[in-house]
């Protein structure tokens, strides 16, 4: 090597590291809003909230199986992993989903069809369901195998389906994936939903 | 700058003699083009060249093309794309879609078209440079060139995926290594690193060069030696100069600079242990990883091999590709087999033990060319692994 390229390669040594402590420098100071900053860098949430028509139809099952019916994606915001053959598991501490729809005039029923992260050690699952922040009741599910349940929505809170009916599932007991085996997903878990309905409640009910 | 090794092999002269050195990487490249062709024609109701292209642009492929045509995303999307967060292309690293987007300036086909034309192109450019880090084993070439031309995963190198630009850039990068030309290394590496993500791990590689090369000496002229050779610094620094060069465009662009390893939560990738996926893989059935246990094979042949490069006084090299395996593991399986056959060390480990005995050699092609067929077949069905 020539001895005068060296007080060159001296500076470029100089240069380059400079150009790379200012990267270095960048990661310290991320330029992003908040739901970016708690769902892909504290992971503080588990919720990235897609947008959605929210279009329903009352009556209709929603199916929450990778196949044939009406999949449950138009009415998605966040909480839910990608559908499979047996259903799609919920993400994390909680899962909503949006309806819009005519006013009913009257109450409805919701009905779904579950199966649960339950194991010998952790045989239950409650699920807290709420509305559009009011809280309706709490589920029950002891089985791995799809069970169904039913909850009245008061005529109230269904009236509010014009403008948007925010349904949100709490998972107070949520397991991580890999207690159904070490090559699941070790997000946490709590239910494997298969389908939902939202319907006007008969009379009498 | 010159080199330091008296022995250093030249191109060309021991490996090969005039023409066969071009032709028969050429005829290589054209034979596992028609056999991937035929593979797809065998699957095909009517085959043609636009549908073969088409055929073969599946999962990433998708993804290079909407970074040559768009460019990177300024924010996450936020429609449903089936999966619990919001993806983004900011896990490609831009060097290979940045070629294409730049030759389509030139050529107005389409991504997919013009990376089936390029990747195979560099492809035998990574052939036609890799002779000195054969060391005078003509046979160990061949197959070399036979594996990476007409092999069992030379689709991967044929698509519009980055992996057959980060093989050409490995080869030239080790042998540019090999002649401790420290400072084109590191620009090598610097490509190299801007290409993939793992390619930052030729550092690692570049620094048991450098520290190999004092070694030898004595222990009074080390100092000295690192003074007089700055380049040696200089190589190591350029090598993540790629990487912090897309850390950048990525913050001007999004606002994060890591956001191509934040935007993993997208595809449900988190960080653990490599060698508790492999053992969970090979313990256990079921999983969300398609062909779990193969991946997990695929993973111990490539370490193992990391150890036969080792083995044949390759450190630098087994260094980088542990390294790289280990890293990709730490992410899971998904993916692994590719990951694996896109080190070209690797394969040049592979061939040298296969070609020690002469009826391996010809059997090796042999089954390399059946499985060039089988596998491009495989790819066109979508089959987990090869992913």
């Amino acid at each position: 090597m020539k001895l005068s390229l060296v007080p060159i390669l001296w500076l470029a040594i100089a240069l380059v590291a400079g150009f790379e402590l200012f990267a270095t420098s960048l990661v310290l100071r991320p330029n992003v809003g908040a739901t970016y900053r708690a769902y892909y860098i504290d992971k503080s949430s588990d919720c990235w909230p897609h947008e959605t028509p929210a279009n329903y139809t009352l009556g209709q099952t929603l199916t929450f199986i990778d196949g044939p019916g009406v999949r449950f994606d138009e009415n998605k915001i966040c909480g839910w992993f990608y559908p499979n053959d047996k259903g799609t598991w919920s993400y994390g501490r909680y899962s909503l989903l949006r309806f819009r729809f005519p006013p009913p005039g009257g109450a409805l029923t919701l009905t779904l069809t579950a199966g649960a992260m339950v194991t010998p050690a952790h045989p239950r699952q409650d699920v807290a369901v709420s509305i559009n922040g009011a809280a309706l009741t709490t589920l029950s599910f002891d089985s791995v195998e799809p069970q169904s349940r039913t909850v009245v929505i008061p005529a109230a809170l269904a009236a509010q389906g014009a403008t948007g009916l925010e349904l949100r599932f709490d998972y107070p007991d949520a397991r991580p994936g890999t207690e159904l085996g070490p090559n699941e997903d070790s997000h946490l878990r709590a239910l494997r939903m298969l389908s939902l309905t939202l319907q006007a409640t008969s009379s009498g009910s | 700058m010159c080199s330091d090794r008296a022995d250093a092999p030249q191109i060309a002269n021991e490996l090969t003699d005039g023409a066969a050195f071009l032709l028969v990487p050429v005829t290589l490249a054209i034979a596992g083009a028609v056999l991937r062709y035929l593979a797809y024609a065998s699957t095909a109701s009517q085959a043609s060249p636009q549908g073969f292209v088409d055929a073969m642009c599946v999962w990433d492929c998708y993804w290079y093309g909407d970074i040559v045509q768009h460019g990177y995303q300024a924010y996450p999307e936020v429609l449903n794309f089936g999966g619990p967060g919001g993806i983004a292309n900011w896990a490609f690293f831009p060097l290979y879609p940045l070629l294409i987007a730049t030759l389509r300036q030139l050529v107005n086909v389409s991504p997919a078209t013009l990376g089936a034309i390029v990747s195979p192109l560099l492809t035998l450019f990574a052939v036609l440079v890799a002779p000195p880090l054969f060391h005078g084993d003509r046979r160990a070439y061949w197959l070399f060139a036979a594996l990476l031309l007409m092999g069992p995963f030379s689709f991967y190198f044929s698509i519009l995926y980055s992996e057959s630009l980060f093989v050409l850039l490995t080869v030239v990068a080790f042998v540019l290594l090999e002649r401790r030309y420290y400072g084109a290394a590191g620009i090598a590496g610097g490509l190299l690193s801007a290409t993939r993500t793992v390619g930052v791990l030729f550092v690692f590689a570049l620094v048991t060069e450098a520290v190999m090369d004092l070694a030898a000496r004595p222990p009074g002229t080390r100092l000295r030696r690192v003074l007089d050779r700055p380049d040696m610094l200089l190589g190591m620094l350029l090598v993540p100069a790629g990487l912090f060069a897309f850390m950048v465009i990525l913050y001007l662009r999004t606002g994060d600079a890591l956001g191509f390893a934040h935007i993993q939560r997208a595809w449900d990738r988190e960080m653990g242990n490599p060698l508790g996926f492999l053992w969970a893989a090979f313990t256990a059935s079921g999983g969300q990883v398609r062909d779990g246990s193969l991946l997990a094979l695929a993973s111990v042949a490539g370490l193992a091999l990391c150890v036969a490069l080792a083995v044949q006084r390759r450190l630098p090299a087994a260094i980088f590709c542990a390294l790289t395996l280990l890293l990709s593991l730490s992410n899971g399986l998904e993916s692994m087999l590719r990951f694996v056959a896109a080190l070209a060390p690797l394969g040049i480990a592979a061939s040298v033990m296969l070609a020690r005995w002469r009826p391996v050699f010809w059997v090796s092609l042999l089954i390399f060319a059946v499985l060039d067929f089988e596998l491009t077949k495989a790819w066109l069905g979508q089959r987990g692994a090869l992913m």
